[in-house]
This record gives structure tokens, C-alpha cells and sequence, in this order.
């Protein structure tokens, strides 16, 4: 039976990690929380920047904080998928025997950094979208399960749109998170100009939570006590953004060609909930579904062709959603 | 009990009071307005008057049951938790600590999170306040029975939306004049019978004594002017028999009292025989109007009382007026009564008066009309056609009165030699100087015309009646000389004899213009 001092120390090894990670990476709190909120309900997120925003810096130094193998794929148009869930490759053993073996690819770590996931073609994009989905892989009819906790962030780049294959819409919705990186303030870049300038490597990271302690705290984060109503208020959130929705805002009826999917709402609950664990509270609030709302469903609410071509935001429809549905 | 149950049940009662009280607001919405409407139709006179206490138990009761209703409506604690959290900003501790009491939900977490709870710092009304429009519906409520309260006084004051304010003023001097009526009456009550009887026996023994002293001598002329004094004196106390006017018809011509008085009588009764003038029916009236009132004093309620003189109002003001007024000056219905019964046997006393002093006219009358051929005799030699005849070829009144005035003519030479006051110089015509007999209206054509317009039911001998009368009732000139003498007309007595002689209206003026010119040669 967890105890409030257990809960506690687990809280406070978080904001350990919290506090490793920003004395390397500067600026984006958010972004950090949210990472972290990904890392506790054991999903999988798309992070979109213009590259040099410290993305694989990021996921490298959580790595190191958590103690986690780490890989980074570099998606290409060539990228096959044998190079990321590996291959199989004829080996001699010492009796001069020739066989067969799997060779694991970079899929098979804790952090998977896929970095510019939408240059790769999509059959190499399926494969590792299958291993998210799947957390194993199947090699020549022999399974292999992937090893928890198990978190693959993506990365996209928003311009140079030239030779990429997008997700499609079904793959991206298997991302818990869309986070978007905005780039660093005028005191955050010169923050990291002092720090980083002498063109040396990234200062070491202190290990600050066991990978036990990581699943003991997914696992908790999980059961995490939530009331009715912000189950409900999660849900109508989500419903809102359908455009069939009697509760959708102007909006979603006008630009919104399909809405947010169950996954959605599902994500705003666990999200919620593992933000209330590193928020120090003992239990969700309708505070930390509202800081899971726009991360959550960004990238599950589809424009309509109108709502592309003139350009309307998301942001900006999700923006009226969430004014418009009151927790009650 | 655990700190959350004691929230959880404080906040469960404030949900309860809030309920009953929005049904309660509500239901008092509907039935004051229900209420404010029935008010404006008693104002309007559709329905009788709502009394405040009724109105106000009723409206109580209603809110009463209201509220229980409202208090025994279910709660749903989730919700009511869910709301208490968003308004003490208590991050959803209450709602998420109920659903873990209830089993749902790691239970580890429920005594973590009741630790978190400070009972100190939750208050029931700052947890769940009362929503803006039950505010504005209680205010509503409260300007409704504001409204409804002063309408009631309003209506009770008595209906002011249908009285003017002209209206009232007139009521209040109508009120004020009815009540100056019942003073009035109150006062002629106050003059004792008994007086007016020994008056009466007076007269009668003075006529007894006129009628021997003409029995002896029918041309006595002391007996004669006895008698003429008598019928001044009889018909005086008469006047004092009969209620006095009020003092707003008193500037009204006789006639058109005589006439609505005659109104005022019930249309199926029988007129009574002893009831010869207006002013006895009017008395008669009085009489029986009170004694109705006196009958049924004692079965009626107040407010049937008051409906009673409401009516009586309508048919005999003089009645109604001293019943309101004995009313007021009572205090109970005994009371009231035993003093209307004092004033009918004062009304009664002079009724019977009346009639004796009516019967001892009429004796005077006839006492009267047994000398009137010698009086006329008299007057046809003294009187003013003496002195047109020097015009016109004799008197008018010589002419029409016959061989009956020319039988008599010597001893009124006679009476006019000896310089004996007569009749006839009284009427004013002998003692006019030539002049101012010229000028006179020719009262010869005027009999003529009478006789010539043959109305129906008209009796031509009542002008004749009218001129006998009137010219009697002229003061004697005591010398007999020849000179001018006043003459004085009591003209409310020619209207009178008018009225009781039956002249028809076609000669009233012509009779009236007569009386007239005579007062223009004084």
C-alpha cells in the first residue's frame, strides 16, 4: 500500500529531474513538464520545432537523468525499416557454424529519439509506428518485446516540407503529445550562447530517479484518484470538438473536417493525472486537464479544406473549445 | 465523524435550504402574482374585498410547502461537491474524496487526501452561494408583496381605481350634508308635542269662540278677522308639524320638492287619507322608512345595516340620513334601535298632531266658507273692481259673482261709509289709486280664460278657491281710507294653493303674474 510519504519522495525525485534537466536545456518549462508527463503515462510523443531548438539534447539528457538507453534515429528517405527495428544477419559461430541472427536495430531502447520522422518513407514510418503501437517487433515470424519503460518522441520540422511524407492522420493519433516547440526568448538564447559558446559538450547529468522507480510511478500515476466530473468534463471537451457536436463552437463546425478521437480523451485523463502527480497534488484537478488540453488535441482535430485554406489555427479552434465548455 | 462527513453534511443542508428556497421563491412568484391580480379586480369591483390576512397565511402557507418540497428533493452530492469545490477552489478534494468513500478509486489515497482538509476553513454559505437569479427572483417576490400589502390598503380604503378624487370630495360633502340633514331633523324632533298640543286646544277654544260670536252675528267682523288670524296661526304650527327643509333644497321652488317627494313614495301604497299636502306624505315617509329600519335593526349585521341605509339613500335621504346619524351616535345595535324607536314615537306624536291641526283647519274652512257669501258681498263693494270700473263698466269680480254680488252691494256702501276695515280692502285692489289701477292685469279675463280652457280634470272653481284664499290672507287696511295701502303677497302661499288647487299649468303664470303686479303698485 503506497503512503503519502512514498508519493511524496516519488514527487520529489520528479522535481529533481525536473530541476537536472533545466540545468541543461534552457527554457522550455513546458515543454519539460510535458515530456515528462509522456514519460509517465509510458506514451510516445511528436515534438515539432525548427531544428537547433534542443530536441535531441533534450531526450538525450532525460536519458542520462533516468539512467535510460537512449537511441536516436536520423529518418531519411532512404531510412529502411530494418534500420530501425534491426535485421536479421548471418553469423559464424565458434564451432564455424553458420546462422541466422536477429540484429536489434536502434528501436530497441528506452528513449527512442526519431528525429525528422516525416522525412522517412511511410513503410519505414509503419514500422516504427507499429513498434510504438505494438511494443514489440516481429522479425521473420519471431516476436520480440520491447523493453518498459519504452517512449519513442518524434520530431518534425514544420518547414522544408519538400520530399517529406506527413504522417497520416491515423498515425499521428497514436502520439499522446503533439508538443511544439517555440523558440527560445532573447534571455534564454543568451543563456544558452554563455553556457554553450565554448563549443563544448553538454555538462554531465546526475541520474536522479531508477528505472524501477519510473514504472512505480507510472504505475501510480495510472490509478491516480480522478472524480466523475472531470472525466466528464475531459470527454465533453473532447466532444466538443466534434463538428456534429451540439456543444461545438462556431469554429469546429465551420473549419473542423473531423474532430478529436477517444484517444483524446484518454490522453487529456492520463495526461491530467500525471500532471497533478508533478503538480504535488494527491489527487487530478480540472487545472491539469486544462494544462493537458492543448498538447492532448492539437494534432487529433483535422481542418476542413476551407479551415486550410484560409489558414485558421488549431490553436485558435481549440482556443474557443476550451472557453466554451465550462467544467459543471 | 470525519471531518469529511461533517462538510460534506453541512454543505448537503445549505443544498437543502437553497432548493426550498428557489421552489419557494417560485411559488410564491405564482401566488403573489395570482394574489396582486385578485386584489386588482376587487378594485375594480369584480369580487369582494381580499382581506390582507388571508391573502398573507395563504401566500405563507404556499411558501411553507413549498420550501419542504424543495428540501425533500433528492441531492445530487456529486454535483453539489463538484460545485463546492470550484467555489472554495479547493482542487476538486471534496467531489474526488466523496467518489473514494463510495469504493471507486485507490482507497489508499482517501485518508491522504482528508488530511489535506481543514473543516475550519470550508464555510457552507461560501461553498455554495446563492445563485444571482434566486436573488433577483426573492427580490421580485419582495416587490410583489410590497405591492400586493398596499393594494390591499388601497382597496380597503375603498376602491380607488374606480373613485376619483372628484368622487371623493363629493362623497364627503354629501356626507357632510346628510349629516347637517339629521341635526337638523334632530332639532325639529327636540320641540315638544306637548307644547303644540296645548297650542292646538288654544286654537280650537279661540275658533269655538269665533263660531259662537258668528252664530250670532255672521257679519261680526272681530269673529271674522278671529278667524283669518286662526287659520295664520293654524297654518304656522302646521309648518312646525312638518320636517323643515334641508338647507340645500331651500332655495328650490316648492313645487319641485312637492314633486320629488311625491316620488319618494312607494307606488303601491295607498295614500293615506289624513295626508292632504306634500310636506304630510313627506312625513308619512319618514315614519315608515324608520320604522323599517327599526324592524330590521335588530336581524341585520353592521355591514347589512349599511347596506340597508345604502338603499334607503336611494329612496328616502331624510330617513337614511337620522338612521346614520343615531347609528353614529350609538354604539350598540340595542342601543340604536331603542333610540330610533324614541324618535318614531316623536314622529308619531307629530303626525297625530298634525292631522288634528288639519282637522281643525278644515272646520275653520268650512266656518270660513259659511260667511264667504257676505264676504264677498263685501269685497265686491270695497275691493279694486270697485275702483276699475270707472274704465272698464264694472267690477269683473261684480260681474262673475252675479246677482249674488249685487244683493250685498248696499251693505258693503254701508261698510264703507263707516269707514270699517273690510276684506276687500285688504286684497289690495280698493285702497290703489286710480293710476296704479290701470295698470293692473284685468283679472276678469283671466276667469274668463280659465273657464274658456276646460282642461280635463280641472275644476274652474279653483282659481276661484285660489283668489278667495290668497286675497283673504291680504293684511286689512284698519282706517279703510283711500289712500295707498301696502300690499303684501306671501307668495310661497300662492305657490302652495297653486299646487293644491290643481290649477293647470297653462294659467299658473297668468295667476302668478297677477300677484305680481299687485306687489309692483305697493
Amino acid at each position: 500500500m503506497i503512503t503519502e510519504k512514498r508519493i511524496r519522495e516519488l514527487q520529489e525525485k520528479f522535481h529533481d529531474l525536473i530541476a537536472e534537466i533545466r540545468s541543461v536545456i534552457i527554457g522550455h518549462e513546458e515543454v519539460i513538464k510535458q515530456v515528462l508527463i509522456g514519460l509517465l503515462c509510458g506514451q510516445h510523443l511528436l515534438l515539432e520545432g525548427v531544428p537547433g531548438l534542443g530536441k535531441t539534447l533534450l531526450v538525450r539528457t532525460l536519458g542520462r537523468a533516468l539512467g535510460l538507453k537512449f537511441s536516436r534515429i536520423q529518418f531519411t528517405p532512404d531510412l529502411m525499416p530494418a534500420d530501425i527495428i534491426g535485421t536479421r544477419i548471418l553469423v559464424e559461430d565458434e564451432s564455424g557454424r553458420r546462422h541466422f541472427e536477429f540484429a536489434r536495430g536502434p528501436v530497441f531502447a528506452h528513449l527512442v529519439l526519431a528525429d525528422e520522422i516525416n522525412r522517412a518513407t511511410p513503410k519505414t514510418q509503419s514500422a516504427l509506428l507499429e513498434a510504438m503501437q505494438e511494443r514489440s517487433i516481429t522479425v521473420s515470424g519471431e516476436t520480440y518485446k520491447l523493453e518498459e519503460p519504452f517512449m519513442v518522441l518524434a520530431t518534425q520540422n514544420p518547414i522544408e516540407m519538400e520530399g517529406t511524407y506527413p504522417l497520416p492522420e491515423a498515425q499521428i493519433d497514436r502520439f499522446f503529445f503533439k508538443i511544439l516547440l517555440r523558440p527560445p526568448s532573447l534571455g534564454e538564447l543568451e543563456e544558452i550562447v554563455r553556457r554553450h559558446g565554448g563549443g563544448q559538450e553538454s555538462q554531465s547529468v546526475r541520474q536522479v530517479l531508477t528505472r524501477d522507480e519510473l514504472v512505480e510511478v507510472q504505475q501510480l500515476v495510472a490509478q491516480w484518484p480522478t472524480a466523475s466530473p472531470l472525466r466528464r468534463y475531459a470527454a465533453r471537451l473532447v466532444y466538443a470538438t466534434q463538428p456534429s457536436s451540439p456543444d461545438a463552437p462556431e469554429l469546429v463546425k465551420k473549419y473542423v473536417e473531423y474532430g478529436a478521437s477517444p484517444r483524446a480523451a484518454l490522453a487529456l485523463i492520463w495526461g491530467a493525472k500525471a500532471h497533478a502527480f508533478l503538480s504535488g497534488e494527491l489527487n487530478t484537478r480540472i487545472a491539469d486537464i486544462q494544462a493537458v488540453f492543448y498538447p492532448s488535441l492539437i494534432h487529433r482535430i483535422i481542418r476542413n479544406f476551407r479551415g486550410e485554406a484560409e489558414g485558421i489555427p488549431v490553436e485558435q479552434i481549440l482556443q474557443q473549445v476550451y472557453e466554451q465548455i465550462q467544467p459543471t | 465523524m470525519s471531518t469529511f462527513k461533517t462538510i460534506r453534511a453541512s454543505l448537503e443542508r445549505r443544498q437543502r435550504v437553497m432548493q426550498g428556497s428557489a421552489l419557494a421563491s417560485w411559488a410564491l412568484l405564482g401566488s403573489l402574482g395570482v394574489t396582486a391580480l385578485m386584489l386588482l379586480g376587487s378594485a375594480f369591483g369584480l369580487w369582494g374585498t381580499v382581506p390582507l390576512f388571508a391573502w398573507a397565511i395563504g401566500n405563507l402557507v404556499i411558501g411553507a410547502l413549498a420550501f419542504v418540497a424543495g428540501w425533500l428533493r433528492p441531492i445530487n452530492t456529486i454535483e453539489l461537491l463538484f460545485r463546492a469545490d470550484r467555489h472554495l477552489r479547493s482542487n476538486e478534494r471534496f467531489v474526488t474524496l466523496y467518489e473514494l468513500s463510495l469504493g471507486y478509486g485507490p482507497q489508499e489515497f482517501l485518508p491522504l487526501l482528508e488530511r489535506q482538509i481543514n473543516p475550519l476553513s470550508v464555510k457552507a454559505a461560501q461553498a455554495l452561494p446563492l445563485p444571482s437569479r434566486d436573488k433577483w427572483r426573492w427580490a421580485a417576490v419582495t416587490i410583489l408583496a410590497l405591492v400586493c400589502v398596499s393594494m390591499t390598503g388601497f382597496v380597503q380604503l375603498g376602491s380607488f381605481f374606480v373613485r376619483t378624487e372628484t368622487d371623493r370630495s363629493e362623497t364627503a360633502s354629501q356626507a357632510s350634508l346628510e349629516s347637517q340633514r339629521a341635526s337638523q331633523l334632530l332639532e325639529w324632533l327636540q320641540t315638544p308635542p306637548a307644547e303644540l298640543a296645548q297650542k292646538l286646544i288654544a286654537v280650537r277654544e279661540r275658533l269655538e269662540q269665533a263660531r259662537a260670536a258668528l252664530a250670532l252675528n255672521p257679519n261680526d267682523p272681530r269673529a271674522r278677522a278671529a278667524l283669518q288670524q286662526l287659520r295664520a296661526e293654524l297654518a304656522q304650527e302646521q309648518q312646525r308639524l312638518t320636517p323643515p327643509r334641508p338647507p340645500a333644497e331651500e332655495e328650490q321652488p316648492t313645487r319641485s320638492r312637492s314633486e320629488s317627494s311625491l316620488v319618494e313614495g312607494s307606488p303601491g301604497e295607498p295614500r293615506p287619507p289624513h295626508q292632504g299636502s306634500s310636506e304630510a306624505l313627506e312625513l308619512n315617509q319618514l315614519l315608515q322608512s324608520l320604522r323599517r329600519v327599526s324592524e330590521q335593526a335588530h336581524s341585520l349585521s353592521p355591514e347589512e345595516l349599511q347596506k340597508l341605509l345604502e338603499q334607503l339613500r336611494e329612496t328616502n335621504p331624510d330617513a337614511a340620513a337620522l338612521a346614520e346619524q343615531v347609528l353614529q351616535m350609538t354604539q350598540t345595535p340595542e342601543e340604536f334601535r331603542e333610540r330610533l324607536e324614541e324618535i318614531l314615537r316623536e314622529l308619531e306624536a307629530r303626525q297625530a298632531l298634525r292631522e288634528q291641526f288639519e282637522n281643525l283647519q278644515r272646520e275653520l274652512e268650512s266656518t270660513l266658507a259659511q260667511a264667504g257669501p257676505q264676504v264677498a258681498h263685501e269685497e265686491s263693494s270695497a275691493g279694486f273692481p270697485s275702483a276699475l270700473s270707472s274704465d272698464e263698466g264694472g267690477s269683473p269680480q261684480a260681474q262673475q259673482q252675479g246677482s249674488a254680488s249685487e244683493a250685498h252691494g248696499i251693505q258693503s256702501q254701508e261698510r264703507h261709509e263707516e269707514g270699517q276695515t273690510s276684506a276687500g280692502a285688504g286684497r289690495g285692489t280698493a285702497p290703489l289709486d286710480p293710476e296704479a289701477a290701470q295698470d293692473l292685469p284685468d283679472l276678469s279675463q283671466l276667469r274668463e280664460r280659465s273657464r274658456a280652457l276646460s282642461v280635463p280634470g280641472t275644476q274652474n272653481e279653483d282659481l276661484e278657491i285660489l283668489f278667495e284664499i290668497v286675497t283673504m290672507e291680504l293684511p286689512q287696511d284698519p282706517k279703510g281710507s283711500s289712500s295707498a295701502v301696502p300690499v303684501q303677497i306671501d307668495y310661497g302661499k300662492v305657490e302652495a294653493l297653486l299646487d293644491m288647487l290643481e290649477i293647470p299649468e297653462e294659467l299658473r303664470d297668468a295667476v302668478r303674474q297677477y300677484f305680481l303686479s299687485l306687489s309692483r303698485h305697493r
